[in-house]
């Protein structure tokens, strides 16, 4: 089990070499660290390497799972890959995708999402019946909003 | 005046920004990624759109999902805060396409300052100082080698589309110096996209000091007088002053007018930042110019009393500024602490995580930039700021003596803090004497 | 970079905006018939407007395309595939390694138009790479493809490059690799019955107002002798008020003439320099696409608009073709 102390030392010795990228294993412990760029950071502070984020993330993810509780209810959702305005068919005044009750596959064409004038169809990514449709045509969405309540099989 | 703003950051900025907003009653629009759905900004923006998942180049810098939602929200501006897209041209040029005003200066002039080796040129024509080097980018490698030797080495290879500290290296003697600028200009190419360098002579004594501009559509332009930034750590800022201990007030005036001569040659009109280094005999050379609002910039506010991301918004909406050259006065001394989640006894390593407790000091003269608050999980996916501290004293002993107080008071209880560094740093006889220069931190271990 | 061509299919053309500025020396104007479609394709793979590109009618040509290509196709839906895999229609497409590109049934329109980055790289003849068909010049050779031809491809631009470097991020199995959006309105609808938004012509006033009355409220069939000269059109016979001995006037792309028979015709990209027929009508710009992607024996129907109308629409379809190109920007930015 690789610890923080050592990914520190690890860290330690690249920075003095300069070695841009690193792999380690050891039993079932993989450590990757790779100093390309990951995120534009802000001009005049620390920004994080892919290895810090790693060895924070189980760090995070454990306090936060302390809190949270498990959900009761199952609802399955499938939501928006975008920011932009939806629509329910190909074109107006046309029948719609799909309606309550249509049993869809994986990569069924469920609505299209438009983002700055380009189209993306928003497949329903499993396979399932719709439960509720929970968007209107035209409606401008944001990034993970549920628009579709499925059932899947 | 605009009537709606989108703010295109998060964190401590995109609340300054929210904050600038609400006084000049301008409605907000914040954008946010999933991991950000608890974040201060949103929680306080009048609309909140989420625009993409966890890492940085699907939401922040997700151009798309941001105009998007910005004609969605008919927004009158994008404010882009620091880092991110703030000093990204095509992106400044698309939001012009588009109708909607990017709160900055011109695409034009944020790609000239942009590109470091352009910006050095139009210094040198102006007729501001610049270091020793070679004249724009390296085309050649024996036309590189000729220039070191004359100006001496040590010398420095930057990149061209680099800044902010990244993409440099010190190179010691001939032998080492085509190896490092293969390197570097590979690094370049893989950083930031470009791989052209430039070469200047390395000035390893200097102190880091930079002038605060802001101008106007109508050709005003005026200082603020400096940040002394030296106290940095692998060139990221750590503490910032205002005024300077190195700078008495014809140096002030010359590097003031200096700054105001460029800005004016370009016609520049929004804030920014035009960086020095002072060596020990006080001369100063011209660095890298910012072009847009700076983490430090409270510092400034502090001791002019000016709001300067007000001013940057009324400009920027085609107002006249609102006060002159003669307006300003430096009052008192003013301090800024940067408090990031890092353990400074284990060489700074992040500690994201979540906050238990919050506490922030309070009292005169004290201000506490901050976008976090009890219960708040600092992510791992984004930068490590806390909080900014900026204590202000009539002089710089009182500062320093009230930067203490504060930080004795701060409680931060769930994550580690940079805190114990600055109170000792705080203590430090040499910091306190104002005798230091970019070197400080790699000669004195504070922690 | 190139082209082979294994089958031409029916009548595939290089054609681009057309040959401007040409018609007084007597040489038509020719150009891609579907204008819209043209425009699009080239704007999605990063080309200039009026880059060559390959005009596909009814029955689609199988070509060899080589690793490293940066192409779109929009209009018709004419079934594209490559390697048998469906082609994304309206949007860039990298190729990841050779392949090749067939095409199958009409499921939509008839008119295809495969844009490739860096353009078909034939000589222009008078300031166009457009085929003229009857004369022979122009284009490849000035003729439609044949089995065997090895089409020369140009060099990409600045745009096409980020726009590739942009694909090969996705991370996709198989030969090519494409965003999983598309531009909008870039592939043709299948309508049943087609209404034809015109505004008067020159000659209107002397058509007979019986007449006027059965153009405007019947129906009329696509013939067979239908082509890129123009539309022909069975139905209702339009007749004029009294004879009238025309001199030839100029004639443009959607000019709907009423000849000795009584049959209108439309006339198209391939149309002649003047016509000494009477004007009825002129189809507006932004319908002109709904015409040529129609098939033989398709029904029309018109309706009258303002030429104010039809300059608002030509308007508006403009800045949203603007708007269009900036949304591409966008995502190369």
């Amino acid at each position: 089990m690789i610890n923080i102390e050592d990914i520190e030392k690890i860290m330690q010795v690249i920075d003095k070499f300069e070695v841009s990228h690193f792999e380690f294993q050891h039993e079932d412990s993989k450590i990757i660290i790779d100093k390309n760029k990951i995120c534009e950071g802000l001009a005049g502070t620390n920004t994080f390497t892919k290895g810090e984020i790693k060895a924070a993330q189980s760090k995070i993810e454990k306090s936060i799972n302390e809190d949270v509780e498990p959900e009761i209810t199952e609802k399955e959702y499938i939501k928006a890959a975008f920011a932009g305005s939806f629509y329910s068919s190909k074109e107006k005044n046309e029948q719609a995708f799909v309606k309550v009750n249509d049993e869809v596959e994986c990569d069924t064409v469920v609505g299209l999402i438009e983002v700055m004038k380009l189209f993306n169809e928003v497949e329903a990514g499993v396979q399932g019946t719709i439960v509720d449709i929970l968007v209107k045509d035209g409606e401008f969405v944001e990034y993970g909003q549920p628009l579709f309540e499925i059932k899947s099989k | 005046m605009f009537k709606k703003i989108l703010i295109a950051n998060r964190g401590e900025i995109a609340v300054r920004i929210i904050r600038a907003c609400r006084e000049l009653g301008i409605s907000t629009v914040a954008i946010y990624s999933e991991t950000d759905k608890d974040a201060l900004h949103v929680k306080i923006s009048d609309e909140a759109y989420c625009i993409g998942k966890t890492f940085v180049k699907d939401s922040y810098l997700n151009v798309q999902n941001i105009l998007s939602v910005a004609i969605h929200a008919k927004v009158d501006a994008i404010h882009p805060g620091y880092g991110f897209l703030s000093e990204n041209t095509n992106f400044a040029q698309m939001c012009e396409e588009f109708g909607i005003k990017f709160i900055g200066p011109c695409p034009e002039i944020i790609s000239l300052m942009g590109d470091k080796s352009n910006a050095r040129d139009t210094m040198k024509r102006a007729g501001v100082p610049t270091v020793p080097g070679t004249d724009g980018e390296i085309q050649n490698i024996n036309e590189a080698i000729a220039i070191a030797k004359e100006i001496g080495y040590p010398v420095i290879v930057k990149a061209s589309a680099g800044g902010g500290g990244k993409g440099m290296r010190v190179v010691n003697s001939e032998d080492e110096l085509i190896s490092s600028i293969e390197t570097a200009q590979k690094e370049a190419q893989n950083y930031f996209g470009n791989p052209m360098v430039y070469l200047e002579k390395y000035l390893e004594y200097t102190r880091h000091v930079e002038i605060q501009i802001i101008g106007d559509n109508y050709g005003n332009v005026v200082h603020l007088g400096e940040r002394d930034c030296s106290i940095q750590r692998r060139h990221q800022k750590l503490v910032e002053e205002s005024p300077s201990p190195a700078l008495n007030e014809d140096l002030r005036n010359a590097m003031g007018e200096a700054a105001v001569k460029v800005a004016k040659a370009v016609k520049y009109n929004s804030v920014g930042t035009v960086e020095f280094l002072l060596n020990e005999d006080n001369n100063f050379y011209f660095m890298e110019m910012n072009t847009r609002i700076q983490v430090e910039h409270g510092v400034t506010e502090m001791i002019t009393g000016i709001d300067l991301m007000k001013e940057q918004i009324l400009v920027a909406s085609g107002e006249k500024l609102s006060f002159t050259q003669e307006d300003v006065k430096i009052n008192g001394c003013a301090l800024e602490c940067r408090i990031n989640a890092e353990d400074p006894y284990r060489n700074f390593i992040p500690c994201p995580g979540k906050v238990e407790n919050y506490l922030s000091p309070g009292g005169i003269g004290l201000r506490i930039d901050s976008a976090v608050y009890p219960g708040y999980v600092i992510s791992p996916f984004y930068d490590s700021m806390v909080s900014k501290v900026i204590a202000w004293g009539r002089d710089r002993d009182e500062a320093i003596l009230r930067m203490k107080r504060a930080l004795n008071e701060f409680v931060i209880e769930g994550v580690k803090t940079t805190i114990p560094f600055h109170k000792k740093l705080m203590d430090n006889e040499t910091f306190r004497k104002g005798n230091f220069n970019t070197k400080f931190l790699e000669i004195h271990k504070i922690c | 970079m190139s082209i082979s061509v294994l089958n031409p299919g029916l009548q595939s053309t290089i054609q681009d905006l057309g040959r401007h500025g040409y018609q007084k020396y007597g040489v038509i104007v020719s150009g891609a018939m579907d204008v819209y479609a043209m425009r699009i394709a080239n704007i999605a793979v990063g080309n200039d407007e009026n880059e060559g590109v390959l005009e596909i009618t009814m029955i689609g040509p199988s070509l060899e395309l080589e690793k490293g290509a940066l192409i779109s196709i929009t209009g018709g839906n004419i079934s594209p595939t490559i390697n048998g895999k469906k082609f994304p229609m309206g949007r860039p497409v990298y190729l990841k390694e050779d392949c090749v590109l067939n095409f199958g049934a009409c499921i939509a329109g008839c008119r295809s138009y495969l844009a490739i980055a860096g353009g078909f790289a034939v000589p222009e003849v008078m300031e166009s790479k457009s085929t003229y068909l009857r004369a022979q010049f122009g284009g490849f050779n000035g003729r439609p493809l044949k089995k065997g031809d090895i089409l020369n491809i140009g060099t990409k631009s600045v745009a096409a490059i980020k726009i590739i470097e942009k694909l090969q991020e996705i991370t996709q199995k198989g030969e090519f690799a494409a965003p999983s959006w598309y531009i909008g309105d870039s592939t043709v609808e299948n309508i049943n019955s087609t209404i034809i938004r015109v505004f008067k012509d020159r000659q209107f006033d002397n058509i007979s107002d019986e007449s006027i009355n059965k153009f405007f409220n019947s129906e009329f069939n696509v013939d067979n002798k239908s082509d890129r000269m123009g539309y022909r059109l069975c139905g209702e016979k339009i007749e004029l008020k009294e004879r009238l001995e025309m001199i030839s006037e100029e004639v443009s792309v959607g000019t709907i003439q009423i000849p000795p028979d009584g049959n209108p015709i439309i006339l198209l990209a391939d149309r002649q320099t003047t016509g000494g027929y009477p004007k009825i009508a002129h189809v507006v710009s932004v319908d002109i696409q709904k015409i040529v992607q129609l098939k033989p024996n398709s029904k029309i129907k018109f309706k009258q608009i303002t030429l104010k109308e039809a300059e608002r629409l030509y308007f508006e379809r403009e800045k949203y073709i603007d708007e269009l190109k900036k949304a591409i920007r966008l995502t190369i930015l």
